[in-house]
């Protein structure tokens, strides 16, 4: 639990959010939250002012969020409930709580530059109406360059500490060939 | 103060007083236009009456849409009509001045998430006041504006643009009880109508207010919290949805209803800020008028002989603003009755052979007055106006050339102070400069409380830590002073509004020139002490005397020695005052 209440602190968050008065207008115009009960920002706001940090990083609905900004828009109390919600998601990462679908994307995008393969049908569609062909365009070796000045295998061996093992896929790797 | 000149521009009426209101104008007035007192849901004619209780009972022609057709003229029996009369103006000589000029209400369109102005069914509090009320556009039966027909649901939406700091962000007061009154009127009246209302709270502090709210409550209303976020047209059209999260129930809710009610709070009165600026009248952080004290002097301006009333100085319900408004006439007439007033003796004057600004352009002192009680006109010597100025001080601190002097705290009665106290053992004394209102009844809470400190301290009382300069605190330690402390009140508890400012702002560079000839900076000290703050004075002493006592008094000795030749450079002007009857 250190590491996560020192991330909190690190980013400042007991005291971002401390002007919300829960009047839940994030809650009510939250996109998601229309779709899934079980999603609320509200919710999360008011957890890290009570410091149930635990909860928080094992609650997997934080993973919905869809950082729309629509929360952002609403708050009357200018509180980035959008931006709080993504430093959740890090902290949830760090804690090792990270979903192993989220840790795929991440392998994805530093491996190949896409979190998804086009789906043949997709393609062969493209062809039909004479578009271009989807060309990742990234070159390998850059991308293996930009990987490690962000430091992505260690923010990786993140991921998997919480015992989710993520992808093989290991930066410089391209997935599409 | 007791000498105002107000300049009043009557409007012509274009109708004299020998009009009855028989109404025979309305029947020929060919001119329709949206009526301002039912907001534009309903329509008058150029020639109308105001509204129907207005007194005196007279019609009025709107010049600006009365196309000049005459009918009214041939039409009025006690030929009132007259459209020769021009704008008059009239002067009053006043003792004093009572600023009532209301306030305005929150126009909504802004909040485009709530749809007012784009969905017709999407309403005001002040719009839905109107649609009850008996004498009003539809004589009190409730219509959605859409489609004319009775709504089945009404939603009350609170805090429209209150407590939101893109808007405003302070509470309005009214606008709970003014939704609760609207939502039982209609429960009342239409009992199968939905009535929901929307909150973050329910503010009701008010006497029988709380009752009341519960008399909603049991009429059927529901109350719903969290504050909405959008308002959209139902299904093909038809109605409204409101969206918001059910907080209660910790889920989303998409709420359709038929009319939606903007609960909107107040902003200041257009125009207001001009009037109070020519009255040196401040204003808060949300545009309304400044109190002398918003708790301790609520209906006093800083402007003597200039009163408040109502919600010129912040949003008000009803009992408030008629209790405001009979103080203001207390306090006005407290000025009134007298043929002579006595003010506090204490206030400050300018010596005008001394005063700078009949040689160039100055005028720090007007800057410093917080009460507009200083003038210093090009070429000519500042003057005071003794019955506005309320005596901090302020002004004779920041004098560049000494020509302001504050009766009875005269720079020469503060020194002769100063260096009494330090006649003997300075260099284990603590000099503390207090203010009248915080600091110095806070060491006397210490006093009455029995608190323990060290009996080092020597107190000397001002009106305002304003009057503080910086001299006081040198001539103190040319003196030989072991530690000197300024205190005063918290900036936000000044009893002169901006007095405790000025002392923050001078202070600072009196630790860098303490340091510069050789004195340490730990034996000045600055602390804000409230009147209610004895054991923050015993605890600040307390520690002062420790600091004393670890650097010795032989280091502050070889300190004084050191910076002496300075200090005595800086204050060659002040002399050494003798004392009768002292003790040698």
């Amino acid at each position: 639990m250190e590491v996560l209440k020192e991330f909190l602190e690190e980013h400042d968050l007991p005291r971002r959010a401390q002007a919300c008065y829960q009047c839940g207008s994030c809650a009510g115009g939250c996109p998601v939250g229309r779709l899934r009960w079980d999603f609320n920002p509200r919710r999360f706001i008011e957890m890290i002012l009570r410091g149930q940090l635990e909860e928080i990083v094992k609650d997997r609905t934080v993973w919905l969020c869809a950082y729309c900004l629509t929360c952002l828009e609403h708050c009357p109390q200018k509180i980035e409930v959008s931006e709080i919600m993504v430093q959740l998601k890090n902290a949830a990462a760090r804690m090792g709580c990270a979903p192993e679908s989220e840790a795929k994307k991440g392998g994805l995008i530093m491996g190949q530059g896409w979190t998804d393969v086009p789906a043949k049908r997709a393609l062969k569609k493209r062809e039909e109406l004479g578009l271009p062909n989807l060309d990742p365009g990234i070159d390998p070796a850059e991308l293996a360059d930009l990987s490690r000045t962000l430091g992505w295998p260690a923010k990786m061996d993140l991921f998997q500490n919480g015992g989710r093992s993520g992808p093989e896929t290991g930066p410089g790797e391209n997935k599409m060939e | 103060m007791g000498n105002f000149r107000a300049t009043i521009e009557q409007k012509p009426r274009y109708v004299g007083d020998s009009c009855n209101a028989c109404r025979a104008c309305l029947e020929v007035c060919p001119v329709n236009v949206p009526n301002e007192f039912d907001l534009g849901l309903s329509p008058r004619h150029a020639i109308y009456q105001p509204f129907s209780q207005a007194v005196p009972s007279l019609f009025v022609v709107d010049p600006d849409s009365c196309i000049r057709c005459f009918k009214c003229v041939d039409v009025c029996d006690q030929r009132s009509i007259d459209f020769a009369q021009k704008p008059r103006e009239v002067e009053i000589d006043a003792g004093a001045i009572v600023l009532s000029t209301g306030f305005d209400v929150f126009d909504p369109t802004p909040l485009s998430e709530y749809g007012y102005g784009r969905w017709p069914d999407v309403v005001t509090g002040l719009e839905i006041e109107r649609l009850l009320d008996p004498a009003g556009p539809t004589k009190g039966d409730l219509i959605r504006p859409s489609d004319f027909q009775k709504p089945k649901g009404v939603a009350f939406i609170q805090c429209a643009g209150s407590r939101d700091r893109d808007y405003n962000a302070y509470c309005s007061g009214y606008c709970c009880m003014a939704s609760l009154k609207a939502a039982l009127h209609i429960k009342e009246k239409y009992p199968e109508t939905e009535v929901a209302i929307f909150y973050l709270d329910i503010r009701t502090p008010g006497k029988a207010y709380e009752e009341f709210f519960r008399r909603v409550r049991e009429a059927g209303v529901v109350f719903i919290q969290g504050k909405p976020s959008e308002v959209a047209l139902g299904e093909g059209g038809q109605g409204l949805v409101v969206y918001a999260e059910d907080r209660n129930l910790g889920r989303p809710l998409e709420w359709k209803t038929d009319l939606v009610v903007l609960a909107t709070g107040a902003v200041p009165a257009a125009g207001a800020d001009e009037l109070g600026s020519r009255l040196s009248v401040s204003l808060d952080e949300n545009g309304f008028f400044r109190e002398f004290h918003p708790k301790l002097r609520p209906i006093d301006s800083p402007s003597e002989g200039v009163f408040f009333a109502g919600a010129s100085c912040g949003p008000k319900d009803i009992p408030y603003s008629v209790a405001q408004g009979s103080a203001a006439a207390g306090r006005a007439s407290r000025i009134l009755m007298k043929d002579s007033l006595v003010i506090e003796p204490i206030v400050a004057r300018v010596d005008p052979g001394l005063c700078r600004n009949v040689e160039k352009k100055c005028g720090i002192c007007v800057q410093r007055c917080p009460f507009g009680a200083i003038t210093a006109e090009p070429g000519r010597a500042a003057v005071i106006n003794p019955a506005k100025c309320m005596g901090c001080g302020t002004c004779a601190a920041d004098c560049p050339t000494g020509a302001i002097s504050q009766n009875h705290f005269r720079d020469l009665q503060i020194y002769a102070q100063i260096q009494s106290y330090l006649r003997e053992g300075p260099e284990s004394k603590i000099l503390a400069f207090m203010c009248w209102w915080c600091s110095y009844p806070g060491a006397d809470n210490a006093g009455v409380n029995h608190l323990q400190y060290p009996a080092v301290s020597r107190g000397i009382r001002v009106m305002c830590a304003g009057r503080i300069k910086r001299d006081f605190v040198f001539e103190a330690f040319r003196r030989g002073a072991g530690m000197v402390l300024v205190s005063g009140c918290h900036s936000q508890d000044c009893h002169y509004l901006t007095g405790q400012h000025h002392a923050e702002r001078r202070m600072p560079a009196v630790f860098s020139r303490l340091e510069k000839i050789g004195l340490s900076p730990e034996r000045f000290r600055v602390e804000w002490i409230s009147a209610a703050e004895g054991a923050k004075y015993a605890r600040v002493i307390t520690e002062m005397d420790q600091k004393l006592k670890e650097l010795g008094r032989a280091r502050i000795m070889e300190e004084n020695a050191k910076a002496l030749p300075e200090l005595e450079k800086r204050l060659a002007h002040i002399p050494t005052i003798s004392f009768v009857g002292g003790r040698s």
